[in-house]
């Protein structure tokens, strides 16, 4: 398209990952036709695909092999027998994953529709690996205490995603790709659509609508050795933030404990679910004295400290340091080729090594962002604690914050959480359509604000590159803001992305044509980087404690006299920081008090 | 065009059916020309018989040999899993057509050059 | 003894440039980075951009060979740039040559309008058709049934071997061994309704039988997958297409067995000659 236009449909998603998808597809089922997905890159590279290990759910297809301990073989629950697992126990993990800052109600809901979503996948045509009897084929994972890993080899999101994909197709959604959303437009507390690039012309156009829904993933960008994708600058998030929308739980950033060293590159938790070993410079199987139980079972949060602290103390692998030794030489050829054989291939293709016969060396890898957009339990962006909505706008996936993860996720839970919220999402927004929503109208031109600052953007003359600034924002959110937090760190970094910030309205872009500016694309999501940065700094001093991902070396302890509560940051109008209040976590007292967290 | 043996194969396997074509129509002309009398089918005859023809000759023989070898090749392509293997195929097909080339060929450049 | 190409300390990428708002057609240009171990092409490219010529377009996200962005053409070869070592792909002379995909219109410079790829593959109906009605659980599929689906299973739809296709190249009609390979994916699934369907509808001169086996798709692959293979049992199958639809109904009868039910390997699936 090149000129710009004003283009209407019922419901708008932007981002085509399986929770964008999985909404647009319910409308679609409901009967709500007028569905438009944008994307910025084409919906088979979103990021969903890059998934690996699994997708949970309590099917009570496997279960430990009687008298054999958490990490013995595995045998398929023969039909009638007692069920081996439960929504229960997978409700459990989650919210002790999550260290209690998990909203249980939220989380019950998830468990529970786990089942039905992953038989719903496999009837649409997903590939599972399946056991002889021809039941989908389970595997333990870290922070489950039962094996309820749903996976399909070691390319679960690969298949999910493109299975959701083609239904959709197959019901006919308009997919816009190459499509970047540049803005949220939000009148009088009611979202009315978005303003979005497209990619191709350059031109930008009002997308209007009676719902949108931002399914658009996740922010490991902001640090230097991420598992995430280029794409994932988070620009949902910071768009959103833009238009007055508290994000919640910023400062809870998964490190996955197995990222290929120097790469980031996932290297699934799957590894360590059909038993690999992590491995010091002394040889050691380090986690016996983090997690005596669990071992490498243990949950992300606290295996990346694991491996951090060895590595802090000198233990670690590689020209400097940084790194731990992933074993999986004892699993043997046969197991790793056909459990582990896209981990394989990336082990080969990317640092030379054949985990059939050598150690492999991996670091912790920026992995998940456990905060984001703040939703009900159907997807809708509410705006404070009291759960207030912003009428017509939802968001779902890595993006949304429910909260289901809480302080940590466990492995297996996002695909999960992507797919189940999508659904209930779609299923919130089709009803919004069906009961009569009106199409609110827009007043005057919202792409004037941003084509201006495009504008300004190509016009600038300046020295210093917009990727020079993100290495920069890297570089500190690394330092100051990773695994290990305190005070000191975490007030530099701040000062460094302000100071950040400023030279950013410097920045120069090179490519100065409108045809498929990456240039330019590549500006606007450092930009984006640089607004949800400063949320992740300013929540992380603010919180006084050590919970989940979170981890303060001077507020060593978990704190839930002052600090079992969600922060939620609002921009303020006058630009200085994000305004911080906090909202209540529910917990069913009864069920599942909190406790202390160990493994 | 993107290089592979692959497409040399494809391409070969298009010229050499173009070139049998070709010579099925000289052939039919010299041949059919028996119908018009002993006069005009040896002139024919004698016509193709040239050392230029001596050469077009061989490479007759080679483009029936290698048609023929690729395309058993291709038959044993379509009914057995061997793409593994099929480079190796497609130069042993090659090969086998410029031995044969060969061995079929000298006799007749020997004979049509010695007198 | 260090090779020419390891010893040079700077790499020449030579890559091809063509914006159609302001260039009359395409022409290469010549950058210099530094010819570091264990850097890729895609981080020569974004070395490029980043501190060179930050109008140098090329599409990637995921950089490690599971999104299918990258695809490219380096050294006359159709790859997959974020997993291709710099040093492999020098020459002698410490040169590498990065073209865009062939046969697909260019948007600029390495990115290409893949429209037709796509058509194609929306063409062969990618989604499942499962039966009318499905089990309170999943379908039974045994381990055999899902590995026959593995050539088909991990492809990332990067277009590596649609574009390097000389049939594609020759042929705007061809349906492409990208949408082949999927159709396969489906037609060999126990669990869809359709097989007949698809069988007829890639059964024809524009589908299986306009492959002439130049396997430059399996060359180009990144998944190692084979495409041709595909194609031929999809011949195969579309010669039998009566017995193997009826086969697919039988099979569908006991797919949706219950936890109660007998267990139900391959050998009773009844698919065919499928190898």
């Amino acid at each position: 398209m090149s000129n710009s236009e004003t283009i209407v449909h019922d419901v708008i998603v932007v981002g085509a990952g399986l929770a964008g998808t999985w909404a647009a597809l319910v409308c679609g089922r409901r009967g709500v036709k007028d569905v438009g997905v944008i994307s910025k890159v084409h919906p088979l590279r979103s990021h969903s695909g890059a998934a690996q290990g699994g997708i949970a759910a309590a099917l009570n297809n496997v279960r430990p092999v009687e008298g054999t301990g958490p990490r013995g073989p595995l045998e398929a629950v023969p039909p009638g027998s007692e069920p081996a697992d439960s929504w229960e126990s997978h409700m459990f993990d989650t919210i002790k994953g999550s260290d209690w800052l998990g909203d249980q109600d939220s989380i019950e809901i998830m468990v529970k529709d786990a089942i039905d979503i992953v038989y719903e996948y496999e009837h649409m045509g997903c590939v599972f690996s399946r056991l002889p009897d021809g039941r989908i084929a389970q595997r333990r994972f870290g922070g489950h205490s039962a094996p309820r890993a749903n996976y399909a080899a070691d390319w679960t999101g690969h298949v999910l995603l493109h299975t959701i994909h083609e239904q959709a197709l197959r019901h006919g959604v308009k997919f816009y790709s190459e499509w970047y959303a540049k803005g949220l437009i939000v009148e009088d507390g009611i979202c009315r659509g978005i303003v979005a690039m497209d990619i191709l012309t350059g031109e930008l156009h009002t997308l209007r609508a009676k719902a949108v829904l931002f399914g658009t993933g996740g922010y490991g960008r902001a640090y230097e050795i991420t598992s995430n994708a280029h794409a994932n600058t988070g620009d949902g998030v910071a768009i959103a933030y833009e238009a007055g929308v508290p994000l919640m739980d910023m400062e809870f950033v998964q490190f996955h404990p197995t990222g290929l060293y120097k790469h980031g590159i996932l290297m699934s938790e799957a590894c360590r679910g059909e038993g690999g070993y992590l491995l010091n410079s002394r040889g050691e199987r380090f986690m016996r004295q983090y997690a005596s139980d669990k071992m490498e079972l243990g949950p992300r949060d606290l295996v990346s400290r694991s491996e951090q602290t060895e590595i802090n103390q000198g233990r670690g692998i590689g020209p400097d340091g940084k790194g731990i030794h992933l074993d999986l030489r004892h699993l043997g050829r046969e197991r790793i080729l056909e459990r582990l054989p896209q981990v394989r291939e990336l082990s080969i293709d990317f640092v030379g090594v054949d985990p059939i016969d050598e150690l492999v060396p991996i670091q912790p890898t920026a992995h998940y962002s456990m905060g984001g957009i703040p939703t009900d339990k159907d997807g809708q962006v509410i705006m404070n604690a009291a759960g207030a909505p912003l009428v017509g706008f939802f968001a779902a996936g890595e993006c949304a914050c429910v909260s289901v993860h809480g302080a940590n996720r466990l492995g297996t839970n996002s695909l999960l959480e992507a797919s189940v919220f999508g659904r209930r999402a779609g299923e919130a927004m089709a009803r919004m359509v069906l009961e009569g929503a009106r199409l609110e109208p827009v007043s005057g031109d919202p792409t004037e604000s941003h084509r201006r600052e495009i504008r300004d953007m190509l016009d600038r003359g300046g020295d210093e590159s917009a990727e020079t600034i993100a290495g920069e924002l890297k570089a500190t959110m690394t330092e100051n803001c990773g695994i290990f937090r305190n005070a000191q760190g975490l007030k530099k970094a701040l000062k460094d992305v302000r100071g950040l910030q400023v030279r950013f309205k410097d920045a120069r872009v090179m490519d100065k044509s409108r045809r498929f500016n990456t240039d330019l694309l590549g500006a606007l999501e450092t930009k984006h980087l640089l607004t949800f940065s400063e949320v992740i700094i300013a929540g992380a001093l603010a919180r006084g404690e050590c919970r989940g991902a979170h981890w303060r070396t001077d507020f060593p302890q978990r704190d839930d006299q002052n600090w079992l509560k969600h922060t939620m940051a609002e921009k303020r109008p006058d630009g200085e920081g994000p305004k911080l209040s906090y909202k209540s976590v529910f917990i069913d007292w009864q069920r599942y008090p909190p406790q202390e967290r160990k493994y | 065009m993107y290089r592979s043996t692959g497409f040399v194969s494809f391409v070969l396997r298009r010229l050499t059916g173009i070139a049998l074509v070709l010579y099925l129509i000289a052939h039919i002309w010299v041949i059919g020309s028996v119908n018009g009398g002993p006069e005009l089918f040896n002139s024919r005859l004698a016509a193709v018989q040239t050392p230029i023809f001596k050469l077009a000759e061989v490479a007759l023989l080679a483009a029936v040999v290698y048609h023929a070898f690729d395309g058993i090749r291709l038959l044993i392509v379509h009914y057995f899993d061997v793409t593994e293997y099929r480079k190796s195929l497609f130069y042993a097909a090659f090969v086998v057509s410029v031995i044969l080339t060969i061995a079929g060929g000298l006799p007749i450049l020997l004979f049509a050059f010695q007198g | 003894m260090a090779s020419p190409v390891k010893s040079k300390s700077m790499a020449t990428i030579r890559v091809q440039r063509f914006n159609p708002d302001s260039d009359a057609k395409p022409y290469m240009q010549e950058f210099q980075v530094p010819n570091l171990q264990g850097t890729t092409l895609l981080d020569a490219l974004h070395r490029i951009k980043h501190e060179q010529d930050g109008s140098l377009t090329f599409r990637r996200s995921c950089r490690h060979a599971i999104c299918g962005s990258c695809a490219m053409n380096v050294n006359g070869r159709n790859i997959l740039v974020c997993k291709a070592p710099l040093q492999g792909q020098l020459d002698r002379k410490g040169a590498v040559t990065i073209k865009p995909l062939p046969y697909l219109p260019i948007i600029k410079d390495l990115v290409v309008d893949r429209s037709t790829f796509w058509n194609e593959y929306l063409r062969v109906k990618p989604w499942l058709v499962p039966p009318a009605t499905s089990p309170e659980k999943e379908f039974r599929m045994s381990p055999q049934e899902v590995a026959a689906l593995h050539n088909a299973e991990t492809c990332i739809m990067c277009g590596a071997c649609y574009s390097a296709c000389q049939v594609v190249a020759l042929n705007k009609e061809y349906i492409g061994p990208h949408a082949l390979l999927k159709s396969f994916l489906r037609v060999l699934d126990p669990r869809d309704s359709i097989p007949g369907e698809r069988l007829a509808e890639v059964g024809t001169d524009e589908g299986v039988f306009r492959c002439h086996t130049i396997f430059n798709c399996i060359d180009a692959c990144p998944k190692n997958l084979n495409p041709t293979q595909a194609i031929e049992t999809l011949r195969r199958l579309a010669q039998k297409r009566t017995a193997f639809e009826a086969a697919r109904v039988e099979r569908q009868r006991t797919i949706a067995g219950s936890l109660d039910a007998e267990v139900t390997p391959a050998a009773e699936g009844g698919v065919g000659d499928v190898p």
